[in-house]
This record gives structure tokens, C-alpha cells and sequence, in this order.
């Protein structure tokens, strides 16, 4: 009777704490969401309802503000997926590859060189900034969208290298002991399954990659001084910000189309970068 | 003896074998690490040697031996930028490291397993914004006259409704405010992280704890915590070579100020650079903060050795 009576009120005191649980959970979700959320609503004011009621959502809805945002943004958008588009592939192949080589393949050197590639990620941006920018000046690449590809290629790869050797370790060997006896060779194997077995853990280094492209603004505003050539936070914070200085809702427009890229890929890629996230055990 | 020396020489041919052997393996590193040399390894070695120099914008560079380094310890401008940075980035690298935790321990204890993954894309969702989005938001959050903050904090009477408090342009009140910037500080991927180790705990401890009739705390304490180790250093080294270096504040809200008030030693390095083009002076300064950065990063790692050994 005792240890029913305790179960009961066991059972009754979990639901009870499950709701308080949701409660705080959904108070700080909404903490962080509404001024989200609320940037949304600005980007649609025009300007009296903005100084009237700034942080509640007021009708009419002024859809103007997106076309007036786009002549700008819009250029920022095609310069970023230009750079996105070329380096993204890029960075991919050259991660995989020479993850895959350091994780299954034997060779002198293996771990040293594995080591002097990961040990770039110590290297603070502070030591690197100035001399990568005075390197870059010196081969005459300022201006060029080669001086915004090339560091993303070879600077993702570092971080991708380290994220994807420790999963391709952990691919069983009796896969590839299978596939060697099958007559695939060392890339056959790389290709057939490797690749198909990592499609989660590339798309969030892709997504990694891509978020940190759309989030530059130093280097691509201190290496182009072309405003044509600006990619999306460099065009926003060196040109769209002063120019629409006074109407905020405007550009709170313009943050909203810089965000439509990133909230399609997250719509679509929301679960594969979760799993990925997930699998790769991201520690010290 | 003569054994041994036959046997050395033939281990020499031995590794060139091997080396040939394995020549597809350093063909296809062959990319990477060509890029690495020439764009990852020179840069800060040229930065390093350029730091005793006068470095222009042009390439010219006249050695000065330690100039550079007497110049920045007796700039007062630098100087101050140390504590600032200390008084904004310790605050700032804590709430990092711990509140994501929570906000993981939080979502873990959900029992419906649909609203967990929901809660999880919720958190993630911040991450459509551009982070430089989310920091003009907030520049217009601490809006002294339309800002959500004096909004709230007008409605709830805690300020008079025509006074005006100037968040980012009053020196007493800009630190705070860069810290509370960002609340509550869970968006992100941190908290996945710290749930993808939760979720590693082998059920098996997690049951044993609930039939040995541990409570929710002490579970915390003595299993997720001491389980997590791993994924609160990354946070504490990664989060500590960010913050020491992080100036997104500065470029795009303070500029430093209000006066000089918010000046950390990056935003200095970046201002001596591109804006007066001393790139020799800049190096040094970015030589002393790799410095800095390096010991730190040492002294958080040295504990877990220890306890390898």
C-alpha cells in the first residue's frame, strides 16, 4: 500500500514538473526569438509606425521596403553565392580527399603531417590577418574573388579535416576489407563508402562553411574595395547601413533578404546538420 | 654490432620504398598542402618577422629592432584596452560555457521526444541571421529612445517614461551592456553539442543512477558533468582564442567608444592597420596577443595531461 501510495504520487508529481520544465524552456525560447521575430514585423513599417510602436507587430504592411532594400542587397546576395558556389565544392573535395588519406591510408609521415595541418587551428586570426592580407597584396589578388575563395577553401579544409578524419576512423574496417577483396581500389573505396556514409557530417561542414561566408565582414572589406564585389555582411556593414542610415525599417528589410538564403538552407538542412552535429562528438 | 649496422642500412631503402609506395597518399596531399605553405604557414611567420619592422601598406619594411613593442607597452590607449577586454570577456566566455550547458540539461530532461527535437531546431534557429544582423538588432534594442530595452523596462516602471538612458553611449552603463548583448545566450550550436554528449551517457549509468535513487542534481554533478569534460574545454579553449580576439562589437556598434572606453587590443590592432597602415606595429601587436593566446591555451590543456599520465 506504502510503495503504491509513493508510486502514485511519484507519478503525480512528474507532470507536474515536466510543465513547469516546458515553461522555462518556452520562456527563454521566446527571450531569444522575439526581437527575431520582431525584426520581421520592422522590416514591414514604414517609418511612423516604426517611431510610434517599434516592437509590436502594426498594419499596414509596407512591402515596399523589400524592393527599395533589394537594389543593394541583391547584388551583396549574387556576389555571395558566386564565392559560396565556387568554394564550397572546392573546400569539400580537398577536406574529404585528405581527411580520407590521413584517416585509411599508411605512409610515412602520416601523423606529423596530420598534426601540421590541425595545428593551424591554433593559430589565432589576430597573427594572421595582417600578413595574410599584406601576402595577398603583394601577389596583386586584392579586388579578385580569388582573395575570397582561396582562404575559405584552404582555412575550412583545416577545420573540416579534423571534423572528418575522426568520423572516417570510426567507419568499421570489415567495409573495406570487403571492398578490397570486391577489387575496389583505394579511391574506389574512398568513393563508394566513404562519401555516401559521410552525406551528414558534409552538409554541416558545408552549412558551417557557407554561415561563415555570409557572416565575413572584415576580410572582405578590408581585401575589395569595389562595392560591386562586396559579399553579403561586408556590402551591408561598409555600404547599406549608411545609406539607408534613417529608415530603419528599410534596413531591417535588407537583413531580411540577406537572411532568405541562410532560412531556406536551414529549413532543408536543419536535420542532416543536427545528425551531423551529433555524430561528429565534438570535444577536446 | 655488424648486425645491427646491415640492418640500419637496409631500413633506409626501406622507408624510400615505402615512401614510393604509398606516393598516391602524397599526391592527393599535394593540394593542400602546397595551399597550407604558401597561405596558412608564411602569413604568420611573415607576421612574426614583420613585427620588428616598419611595414607599409606598399611591402616597404625598415627594421627597428624593438621599437614596435616599446611603442605599444607605453601606448596608455593599449594599455587600457587589456582590462576592457578582461572586464568584457571574462563575463562573456563564462556565459558561453555554462548557460548553453543548462539550456542543454534543460532540453535533455524533456520526456515527449517530438517537442525535445522541436526545442533543439528552436535553439538552433538564431543561425538564419547573419551575426552581424544580430548585432545591429541589438544596437537597435538599446535604442535610447525606441529600444525594446527601455521599452520593457518603461512599462514595467523601473525608468521614468521620459528618461532617456543612453546604453551604448555612456561609459558606465557600454560594458554592461555589451556583456547582456546577446541574452539569453542560447542560440547556437552549443547547446546541440553539449546534448549530442548527453545523449552519448550510456543509459545503463543514467538508469542505475534513477535505481539507486539519485536525484536530477546530483546525477548532474557527478555523471553529465565529469562526462562532459571534453565539451566544456572545447568551449573554454575555443571560446577563450574568440573572445581575446573578437572586435564585432567595436566595428560595427562602439567604434571604442564613447571615447575610449571599449577599445580591446584586436579593435587597436585592426585601427593601427587599416586605418593608419602601420602593418609592422600591427604585427606586434598581433604577435603579443598570439603570445597571450598561446600561454592560456596551454595552461587550460596542462591539467588533462596530467590526469593522463
Amino acid at each position: 500500500m506504502g510503495i503504491a501510495k509513493q508510486k502514485h504520487l511519484r507519478r503525480m508529481k512528474r507532470p507536474l514538473a515536466q510543465t513547469v520544465l516546458h515553461l522555462v524552456i518556452l520562456i527563454l525560447l521566446i527571450c531569444l526569438l522575439y526581437p527575431l521575430v520582431m525584426s520581421v514585423f520592422i522590416a514591414l513599417k514604414n517609418q511612423e509606425a516604426y517611431r510610434s510602436d517599434p516592437w509590436v507587430p502594426t498594419l499596414p504592411l509596407w512591402f515596399s521596403n523589400f524592393r527599395t532594400a533589394f537594389t543593394l542587397v541583391g547584388k551583396y546576395m549574387r556576389n555571395t553565392l558566386l564565392v559560396a558556389g565556387i568554394s564550397i565544392p572546392l573546400l569539400l573535395a580537398v577536406a574529404s580527399v585528405s581527411a580520407f588519406v590521413f584517416a585509411r591510408m599508411k605512409f610515412p609521415g602520416r601523423e606529423f603531417l596530420y598534426y601540421a595541418v590541425i595545428a593551424l587551428m591554433m593559430v589565432p586570426g589576430v597573427l594572421t590577418l595582417i600578413p595574410q592580407y599584406m601576402l595577398y597584396n603583394q601577389m596583386g589578388l586584392l579586388d579578385t574573388y580569388a582573395v575570397l575563395i582561396v582562404p575559405i577553401v584552404l582555412g575550412g579544409s583545416v577545420g573540416g579535416i579534423f571534423l572528418l578524419r575522426s568520423f572516417f576512423s570510426g567507419i568499421p574496417e570489415s567495409l573495406f576489407e570487403a571492398a578490397s577483396l570486391d577489387g575496389c581500389t583505394v579511391l574506389q573505396s574512398y568513393r563508394y563508402i566513404c562519401l555516401p556514409l559521410s552525406k551528414a557530417i558534409l552538409g554541416t561542414l558545408a552549412i558551417q562553411q557557407i554561415v561563415g561566408i555570409w557572416n565575413d565582414i572584415v576580410w572582405p572589406s578590408i581585401t575589395i574595395s569595389d562595392p560591386d564585389m562586396w559579399t553579403i555582411s561586408a556590402g551591408l556593414y561598409r555600404q547599406f547601413v549608411n545609406t539607408y542610415n534613417n529608415n530603419t525599417p528599410v534596413q531591417f528589410a535588407g537583413y531580411m533578404l540577406a537572411s532568405a538564403p541562410l532560412i531556406l538552407l536551414f529549413i532543408f538542412a536543419n536535420k542532416y546538420y543536427i545528425e551531423g552535429l551529433t555524430s561528429a562528438g565534438i570535444k577536446l | 654490432m655488424k648486425k645491427k649496422e646491415t640492418r640500419l642500412t637496409d631500413q633506409n631503402p626501406s622507408l624510400l620504398r615505402r615512401i614510393w609506395k604509398a606516393r598516391t597518399a602524397y599526391l592527393l596531399l599535394a593540394p593542400l598542402l602546397i595551399g597550407l605553405l604558401i597561405f596558412a604557414y608564411y602569413p604568420p611567420l611573415s607576421g612574426l618577422y614583420h613585427s620588428f619592422f616598419d611595414w607599409n601598406v606598399t611591402g616597404r619594411a625598415v627594421f627597428v629592432g624593438l621599437d614596435n613593442f616599446r611603442e605599444l607597452f607605453s601606448d596608455p590607449v593599449f594599455l587600457n584596452s587589456v582590462p576592457t577586454l578582461l572586464k568584457i570577456g571574462i563575463p562573456t566566455l563564462l556565459i558561453s560555457v555554462v548557460v548553453p550547458l543548462v539550456m542543454a540539461e534543460l532540453i535533455y530532461a524533456v520526456k515527449n521526444s517530438r517537442l525535445k527535437y522541436l526545442y533543439r531546431v528552436l535553439v538552433l534557429l538564431p543561425m538564419v541571421a547573419p551575426g552581424l544582423i544580430y548585432t545591429l538588432l541589438w544596437e537597435k534594442i538599446y535604442d535610447p529612445q525606441l529600444g525594446l530595452l527601455t521599452q520593457i523596462l518603461r512599462a514595467v516602471g523601473l525608468v521614468d517614461p521620459d528618461q532617456i538612458i543612453n546604453w551604448l553611449g555612456d561609459a558606465n552603463l557600454v560594458i554592461p551592456a555589451l556583456i547582456f548583448k546577446g541574452f539569453p545566450w542560447i542560440g547556437g550550436t552549443a547547446v546541440l553539442i553539449y546534448m549530442a554528449g548527453l545523449m552519448n551517457i550510456s543509459t545503463d549509468v543514467v538508469e542505475a543512477t534513477v535505481l539507486d535513487g539519485c536525484s536530477t542534481w546530483k546525477r548532474i554533478w557527478y555523471i553529465d558533468i565529469p562526462q562532459l569534460t571534453g565539451q566544456i574545454k572545447y568551449f573554454l579553449v575555443f571560446g577563450l582564442i574568440g573572445v581575446i580576439q573578437d572586435y564585432n562589437n567595436q566595428l560595427l556598434i562602439t567604434e571604442g567608444g564613447p571615447g575610449y572606453t571599449t577599445y580591446v587590443p584586436g579593435y587597436y590592432m585592426y585601427v593601427k592597420a587599416f586605418t593608419a597602415g602601420r602593418m609592422g606595429y600591427a604585427s606586434a601587436v598581433g604577435f603579443v596577443m598570439f603570445i597571450v593566446i598561446f600561454a592560456l591555451t596551454l595552461l587550460i590543456m596542462k591539467p588533462r595531461k596530467h590526469a593522463d599520465d
